[in-house]
């Protein structure tokens, strides 16, 4: 089954990215933002495709490892991360998603 | 047997004309790279482009606010539905001006008639590279304009003929000595370079970086070893009178002699020099 990562901020600033593409989930400086890295979308070298999520400050090992399980044992092809326009969260400790998604 | 994702394809035509697949285009789902929507009545697809050096990124429109239904819909058909062949977006079977065929509920099949895709240039594609690129090999520039904001230049090693900076590769001459100057001839081959005489010391001057001109080079401009000590550090140099395919600190002063900076010294014992031969000189009078 080919996996997506959807996160949508409105429905003029989504994306759908392939999880086979994740190429690195890292925390920032105080804890309160994970930024999810994916090989470019626009295929350039040397470049990535990135967006950041809102979480609750020190929660983000509990939120990587939810999203990597989701990733290998979930049985839906489509794993909502982030969906602002419902307010719907993968986890309680997603809050936002960065405004502007660019890919 | 269901089909895997990646068997599958994604067909695209913008062409509007009954019967007419004018640059039409099947995307196999193995390289679909992501989708994005930066507009609530369209969104981009993205594949791998052909050469592997920008991706492909299809526009389509869709009904305005329904990129999160459609994007769950485009999920299920690519793991789930029957076709081997997925239609996207197919303006030639439209109905209107606008409209189309699709598999997709929320698309309404307008796509774009240009489709950015790394094919539109011939032979060669722009590659970005936000970090350091090292080049162990050749860096070869064959169109357009090399913009480079600082080019640093190195004093060179001790050994005769080692060089950085503009070289060329022709002359047709052998048998030449590392590290000396040579004139460009008329007859289009380099001899030894000396400022006793203008027809040996005049137009383009270069130093041998190796035995033959066509296949060593011959450096125009730049850092370089040569194979003699031609004065103290940050002096300026002249070609020598005296010695064939010397430089010197010291300016020619004979009869008929030609007066011509051709660059700096950078090493009091080793031959490292700035080469840089002015385009002007003064021929002593007789």
């Amino acid at each position: 089954m080919k996996k997506f990562l959807f996160f949508a901020n409105s429905t003029s600033d989504a994306a759908l990215l392939l999880a086979d593409n994740l190429v690195e989930m890292r925390i920032d400086s105080d804890g309160d933002s994970l930024n999810m890295s994916f090989e470019d979308v626009n295929g350039h070298l040397g470049a990535t495709t990135s967006i950041a999520l809102t979480i609750t400050a020190h929660s983000g090992k509990d939120v990587m490892n939810a999203i990597s399980e989701e990733i290998t044992f979930g049985e839906d092809a489509m794993i909502v991360i982030a969906d602002e326009i419902n307010s719907i969260f993968f986890h309680d400790d997603i809050t936002a998603v960065t405004n502007a998604i660019t890919v | 047997m269901a089909l895997s994702p990646d068997e599958k394809f994604i067909y695209v035509n913008a062409d509007t004309t009954t019967g007419e697949y004018n640059l039409a285009q099947y995307f196999p789902v193995k390289y679909l790279r992501g989708l994005e929507c930066t507009n609530a009545a369209n969104f981009y697809v993205y594949f791998r482009g052909p050469k592997d050096a920008r991706s492909t990124r299809i526009t389509v429109s869709l009904t305005s606010g329904f990129i999160k239904e459609f994007f769950t819909q485009f999920v299920d058909e690519i793991n789930f539905g029957e076709k081997s062949v997925i239609t996207l977006a197919d303006r030639n079977i439209a109905v209107d001006a606008t409209t189309g065929g699709t598999d997709f509920q929320h698309v309404n099949a307008y796509i774009s008639s240009a489709i950015l895709s790394d094919t539109n240039t011939a032979g060669y594609e722009d590659v970005q590279v936000s970090e350091d690129l090292d080049v162990g090999g050749a860096l070869n520039v064959k169109f357009g304009v090399s913009n480079i904001k600082t080019r640093e230049f190195s004093i060179t090693g001790d050994t005769d003929g080692k060089y950085e900076g503009d070289v060329v590769y022709f002359g047709g001459t052998t048998s030449m000595t590392v590290g000396t100057i040579y004139h460009y001839k008329s007859d289009g081959t380099w001899e030894v370079a000396n400022a006793n005489a203008v027809a040996t010391s005049d137009g383009l001057l270069a130093v041998a970086l190796g035995a033959a001109s066509d296949t060593n080079g011959m450096l125009l401009r730049g850092m370089v070893t040569l194979d003699h000590d031609p004065g103290a550090v940050g002096e300026l140099l002249y070609l020598s009178a005296a010695t064939n395919g010397y430089a010197t600190s010291t300016a020619p002063v004979g009869r008929l002699d030609i007066v011509r900076v051709i660059g700096y010294c950078l090493h009091a014992s080793n031959g490292q020099i700035w080469f840089n031969p002015s385009g002007t000189y003064i021929e002593i009078p007789a």
